[in-house]
């Protein structure tokens, strides 16, 4: 039996059954297009849930809100909760990006410590067939 | 004293490492338990299941499960027990939670369990322990699952102390009753001053743990406590908030309890030992301080058995495991063996096994147990593990 075979095949399996599978179908997008992609999914969460909290916000001060007869002072609330979204879109949006680009390179590198195993075990074998 | 205690934490990791699949599954069952029954004893509105054989019932599945369906079940009992109270209720409850999720929970949906884990804490008196015990264990990041665990209970005590009047009025007046609840949680002064509290709590344990300070880990523990307590009380005198000083201070007290623990399991090293080193190369001088863990008994001798065997390796025949004397070598009766039985006794090694006369057959592979319970396997997937963690 090859101690250094078992070794690294023992490596690869503990791979595999842990964080292999995510980072495989990870690594197979381009860093920029998985960042873009789930930079877009958060954003549309952060839209729904920035829907959900307004409305929920609306629910419970309604009765305030209705007090008011200007309609300056419903401009304004509205252009407040734009500036907030916007804001809140800016910085979901960076923080986001960064995150999963962080996230992509990780996981490449995990794959490339993984592939180099594999080139490893190839040429164990390949010694074996010289022999 | 510190290597019996490290003595102790080292035959505790070899149990954990011999038995790990049935703790892990006992583990998650306990953690399961304790996270249903603290649902059914927040909300338990429906009868059916409030009971204990629910409980064990949905642990025992959960034991069975990967971990992210505790959180799940956790969640689906409590907007049962929602639903059985009031239907907009748990319509309103649900919707506070998707608003989490959607603001900050599908990065991490691991994190989910914070939302079940904090109401939990607070129930129990003890929520200190919660930023304490991530900010020893996890990032400054947790902050945002803490502060919705916190929303949470306050949205769910609300409900509790409401319950009969969510219960008893029609759809107008729940409606009504709901408007207050919501209204009353954003300007819910003690909600906020627990946030901004755990928050601060939360990034001085982070903070302090990783300076390059002795007791790091202590230290952090006790300042973090320390600098939650004052928040609490000044914050409380400031706003007006009426909070029990007696039951936040054991709260505190068990937090420190179980940061202290957790530096025992996790981050045990020798202060003694500690070394300061200097050196620079071409761009950088370098001021590095290394630390030794506190390992196990180091006294007890490893025992390494060769897999392959020794003819076909081409080295010498000689077995490296110690045998108790009494014992006879393990079976191999050829005659060569046997002729020279007379020269091994008195010796405690069994030598020139593969110098026998005839066939050089291979001694059947017999897995042996050693004296600490390990087998081959699990001693060479531990140092598997260990080069794997050194080349990561």
């Amino acid at each position: 039996m090859d101690r250094k075979k078992v070794k690294i095949m023992t490596r690869m399996a503990m791979y595999e059954q842990g964080p292999g599978q995510r980072d495989i179908q990870i690594s197979q997008f381009y860093k920029k297009d998985y960042a873009s992609l789930h930079m877009w999914y958060a954003l549309i969460w952060l839209t729904v849930g920035y829907v959900l909290l307004i409305g929920a916000l609306f629910f419970a001060f309604s009765d305030q809100l209705f007090n008011h007869t200007q309609l300056s002072y419903y401009i304004r609330l509205g252009m407040g909760v734009v500036i907030v979204y916007v804001i809140m879109l800016l910085v979901y949006g960076i923080a986001s990006r960064t995150f999963f680009n962080s996230k992509h390179t990780a996981s490449r590198n995990r794959v490339k410590g993984y592939m180099r195993d594999v080139v490893r075990i190839e040429r164990i074998y390949d010694r074996k067939e010289k022999r | 004293m510190n290597t019996t205690v490290a003595g102790a934490k080292g035959q505790l990791g070899q149990f954990y490492a011999t038995y790990s699949h049935i703790i892990d599954r006992v583990a998650r069952f306990i953690f399961g338990i304790l996270l249903f029954a603290g649902v059914n004893h927040i909300t338990g509105y429906m009868e059916r299941l409030d009971s204990w054989v629910v409980v064990i019932g949905l642990a025992v599945i959960c034991a069975f499960l990967p971990t992210p369906f505790l959180t799940l079940f956790g969640f689906a009992l409590l907007l049962a027990h929602l639903s059985s109270l009031s239907l907009p209720v748990m319509g309103v409850v649900a919707v506070l939670f998707l608003i989490m999720f959607a603001l900050y929970f599908h990065f991490t949906p691991g994190h989910t369990i914070m939302l079940l884990l904090v109401p939990i804490a607070f129930w129990f008196k003890i929520p200190a322990v919660i930023p304490i015990a991530f900010g020893l264990m996890g990032s400054p990041a947790f902050a945002y699952p803490i502060a919705c665990g916190c929303i949470a209970y306050y949205s769910l005590r609300y409900i509790h102390t409401y319950a009969k009047t969510f219960d008893t009025s029609g759809l107008a007046g729940t409606m009504t009753r709901i408007s207050t609840w919501i209204r009353e949680l954003f300007t819910n002064k003690e909600m906020w001053l627990y946030i901004f509290a755990f928050t601060i709590c939360l990034w001085a344990v982070c903070m302090i743990r990783k300076r390059d300070v002795a007791h790091s880990w202590k230290l952090a523990t006790l300042l973090g406590a320390l600098i939650d307590v004052l928040i609490l009380a000044i914050g409380a005198a400031v706003l007006g908030v009426k909070l029990n000083i007696g039951v936040v201070l054991l709260g505190h007290l068990a937090a420190i309890i179980v940061g202290l623990i957790l530096e025992y399991l996790f981050f045990h090293v020798d202060y003694k030992h500690r070394e300061s080193i200097q050196f620079e190369d071409d761009d950088y001088v370098y001021y590095v301080s290394a630390v030794p863990k506190v390992k196990g008994n180091e006294s007890e001798q490893r025992e390494v058995k060769r897999l392959t065997h020794e003819s076909e390796t081409g080295r010498s025949g000689e077995d490296r495991t110690e045998r108790p004397k009494n014992k006879k070598p393990s079976s191999q009766k050829s005659k060569g063996q046997q002729k020279g039985k007379g020269q091994q006794k008195g010796k405690g090694q069994q030598k020139g096994k593969g110098q026998s006369k005839g066939k050089k057959t291979p001694p059947p592979a017999k897995k042996q147990k050693w004296e600490n319970g390990m087998t081959d396997e699990l001693l060479m997937t531990q140092s598997l593990r260990r080069d794997l963690e050194k080349e990561l």
